[in-house]
């Protein structure tokens, strides 16, 4: 059989990892010399007050490779393989520590898949790799699964201000972007694992109006489309955008999810991110 | 001998019937001014072509005193003129002269019949450079001019009765402008760029007569006199944005006795940034981007000894992922990727905000002074990018930068049109410069500008009537894009009373950009009150540091 593994930068929701069996390994936040695994030591309403209160401005810091090897082991059963698919290598090292992982684990069978995406970009292929493994594809199928998922999963969010990401030098292709004046808020996306500007729109509620727009120009065609819903600790406004987006494009599935305070470090307490793709 | 008939001119002749012309206009320069339609400061028509004149002049002054064809001498009024050209009617006289060379083509000397094909070929190229003409301009006074000259040339009757033939077309086609032109006739005025055209032709009138009367035909002294130089314009070129991602990504391990974090954090945050240090007691890891990895080490060592040591050269990573990306998307290696933007501002605020929002150059312009071609060409030449967005940011000013575009064919220049600093502001604001395609740029400012309205408040500098509105010198203006206006006895409420005439329903943001004259006290009541009428819009307030226009505004 095939077990999922992921990390906790995926932000996929406990009742979801529970009921598709996901594992988890978690990445770590620091304010200070505090030091509070992801979304498990430290739920993302905590981090958000906790963000903007202490005194600290807090680090993260990738698992280790003995955090991988623990879980690896833990779940591998006589006869099964590991698929881990993880957030983009190039925002993070978490990717390296699985592969040595893998490196002292030889009777293991342990494939390591980079998702070019974050948060529940990550997550929802990671969902639908874990519903495919339980419905009982090979590794070729669910490779073709993630394949589909990092083509076609496009993430549009935008940032408060881009301070934090500047602080964590996370930044991509969007640094050249000046947002000091003016309130500005740039619109972001992925694009080869990079955060990658879309377009800058000035004031709070027209860069959401912006990014709907921009939205509804890409999917308003597609059928059956998996969303995903991510913002710092504003539910209400995620379930407010849900029945938006739900009356104008054909979702299939939506998730609503908290950003965790791993990605919330880079993204800061303003973040708002919609994630879409065709289903596979 | 008196009554001598000049049927042709040679190259000298025409330089000074150039000069005479052109110290006709300099004299009624105050006079073209005043017949501004609008009673406010603005881009002043007399002094615009006084300016794209004396760019010639100065160039005439180089010529060699000898003999020089006609040609010579027109080819230098051209590209002298197209250079030096400064607001619309500017630019339309500059037009003018650069059709006139096309007209007469290569001839030694000009005779009328020559001269009526350059005035006709100048009246083609003024109506092709204007996006819509409008007639009862200076378009309509070239044009009326040349149909005259034409019939006039068959004629043989000497230079002399040709100009007296054109400045009688020009003055009953200037007479005819307020007819054909609403505003003017409700201003009361003609209009200010034919009659800058008609004070040239009556300069080369004069000029004949003076030879015609035997007063020789060259420039007395004095008339040189009111030739002085056009204001230098200096561009700021700002500071192009610095790679961020620089230096060593530095990683290690320290064996000791007692390690403390905190001690080991103090002494290396010196060394760069991203510092983190994990760990205590015997074993502590460190990971910075540092600049100087030796020095980080070294300190290192003092502490324990060291493990596992890697340092990556950051610009390598990113070099290499720049030019990947380059690659995937068909661009040639070495070609130059960001977008350059210049544009016009005037006063230190404005000028910072401009650049903040990512200007890479800023030159002065705007109401008061009205940005010529030639200054373009040289801040465009201090920008190290080959594809340029120029944004004009007054609708006087606009076609002189397109003017400049044409001038410099090497390089890929595109103009949007923002009418005003509120426009140009929220364009650059929004467009998203990593975009490596200019068309792509052009459609983004396109839909943002059809999002912003802009306004401006200021002094009435003499009593007029508007849209069936007295104006007495005195009063406060506020004019928005197209006919809303607003006269009020101070410039506060002609703000606010403004503001609720600009403002729509699905508006978001209200932009103030206050000026020279107004304290960030005063301002601050402004925006307060603002707030209070429309708290459902965001009202920000910066300092713009303009001349005489105390507010300007934008609404989206």
């Amino acid at each position: 059989m095939i077990k999922i593994v992921t990390d906790s930068t995926a932000d996929i929701p406990g009742t979801v990892l529970a009921k598709e069996n996901i594992s988890v390994v978690p990445l770590q936040v620091f304010f200070g010399d505090e030091c509070y695994r992801d979304w498990i030591e430290i739920t993302p309403p905590q981090f958000y007050k906790k963000l903007v209160t202490s005194e600290y401005h807090p680090r993260t810091s990738q698992p280790s490779p003995d955090d991988f090897k623990k879980i690896y082991q833990k779940i591998a059963g006589p006869g099964d393989e590991i698929v881990s698919i993880h957030l983009s290598q190039q925002l993070s090292g978490t990717i390296h520590s699985a592969n040595a992982a893998r490196e002292t684990l030889p009777d293991l069978k342990i494939n390591i898949y980079d998702s070019e995406l974050v948060s529940m970009g990550t997550g929802i292929m990671v969902v639908e790799a874990a519903r495919a493994a339980k419905r009982g594809a090979d590794r070729e199928e669910i490779e073709e699964v993630i394949e589909h998922y990092r083509r076609n999963t496009k993430i549009y969010f935008f940032v408060d201000t881009l301070k934090y990401m500047y602080k964590s030098g996370r930044i991509g292709r969007a640094k050249a972007l000046f947002g000091s004046m003016l309130n500005i808020k740039p619109l972001l996306t992925f694009e080869q694992g990079l955060v990658t500007p879309l377009e800058q729109v000035r004031g709070q509620s027209r860069a959401l109006k912006r990014m709907l727009e921009l939205i509804n120009e890409d999917f308003q065609h597609r059928k059956s489309l998996k969303m995903a819903l991510v913002n710092a600790a504003d539910e209400e406004g995620a379930i407010r955008l849900k029945s938006v987006l739900e009356a104008e494009l054909d979702i299939g599935e939506t998730f609503i999810s908290a950003v965790g305070p791993v990605i919330g470090t880079h993204a800061g307490p303003g973040v708002l991110g919609v994630i879409l793709s065709p289903a596979y | 001998m008196k009554g001598k008939l000049i049927e042709s001119l040679q190259g000298k002749q025409l330089k000074n019937l150039f000069i005479w012309g052109a110290n006709s206009l300099f004299e009624r320069e105050e006079y073209i001014n005043n017949l501004n339609v609008f009673p406010v400061p603005d881009g002043d028509t007399g002094t615009n072509m006084k300016l794209t004149l004396v760019a010639a002049l100065e160039a005439l002054k180089e010529l060699p005193q000898d003999q020089v064809s006609a040609t010579v001498v027109v080819k230098i009024i051209k590209e002298s003129t197209l250079k030096g050209a400064r607001g619309n009617s500017g630019v339309i006289l500059s037009q003018l002269f650069r059709g006139f060379a096309l007209g007469v083509g290569d001839t030694d000397v000009l005779t009328p019949a020559d001269f009526s094909r350059g005035l006709v070929a100048g009246v083609t190229a003024a109506y092709r450079a204007v996006m819509r003409p409008v007639e009862g301009t200076i378009l309509t006074v070239a044009r009326e001019v040349s149909r005259a000259a034409t019939k006039s040339a068959d004629s043989e009757c000497g230079y002399l009765d040709y100009f007296k033939t054109i400045c009688t077309a020009a003055r009953i086609a200037l007479e005819d402008t307020p007819r054909l032109l609403p505003v003017l006739r409700e201003a009361g005025v003609v209009d200010a760029g034919g009659m800058g055209l008609l004070c040239l032709y009556k300069g080369y009138y004069d000029y004949m007569e003076r030879v015609w009367n035997n007063l020789g035909d060259s420039i007395p002294e004095d008339i040189m006199v009111p030739i002085i130089s056009s204001p230098p314009v200096h561009a700021r070129v700002v500071e192009l944005p610095q790679e961020t991602v620089g230096g060593y990504c530095t990683e290690l391990l320290i064996k000791g006795a007692g390690l403390s974090p905190e001690t080991l954090k103090q002494e290396l945050q010196l060394f760069g940034d991203s510092l983190m240090v994990v760990g205590e007691g015997d074993l502590v890891k460190i990971h910075i981007h540092t600049e100087q990895p030796g020095a980080v080490l070294t300190a290192c060592q003092g502490r324990g000894t060291l493990h596992d040591i890697k340092i990556d050269n950051m610009q390598d990573q990113h070099r290499h992922r720049v030019d990947g990306i380059e690659v995937s998307e068909g661009g040639s290696a070495g070609e130059e990727v960001a977008i350059g933007t210049l544009a016009v501002s005037s006063g230190a605020g404005l000028d910072e905000i401009f650049s903040s929002i990512g200007a890479t150059a800023v030159i002065p312009g705007g109401q008061s002074m009205n940005t010529s071609a030639n200054d373009f060409l040289q801040a465009i030449k201090k920008i190290p990018s080959r594809k340029i967005i120029i944004l004009p940011n007054n609708k006087n000013i606009l076609l002189a930068a397109q003017q400049a575009v044409t001038l410099m064919p090497d390089r890929e220049l595109r103009v949007i049109p923002t009418k005003s600093i509120p426009e140009g502001l929220s364009v650059l604001a929004q467009v998203n410069l990593q975009e490596k395609s200019l068309e792509k740029i052009i459609k983004q400012a396109e839909r943002i500008l059809s999002t912003v309205k802009s306004g401006q408040v200021t002094e009435a500098v003499r009593d007029a009537s508007i849209n069936g509105l007295d104006i007495t010198t005195g009063d406060w203006l506020g004019m928005a894009d197209e006919d809303r206006l607003v006269i009020a006895s101070n410039k506060k409420q002609a703000l606010v009373d403004l503001v609720e005439k600009m403002v729509d329903s699905g508006d978001e943001i209200i932009s103030i950009y206050y000026g020279q004259q107004v304290t960030a006290q005063e301002a601050d009541q402004v925006k307060k009150s603002l707030s209070g009428r429309h708290p459902e819009l965001q009202v920000e307030l910066y300092f713009g540091g303009q001349p005489l226009y105390p507010y300007l505004v934008g609404v989206e």
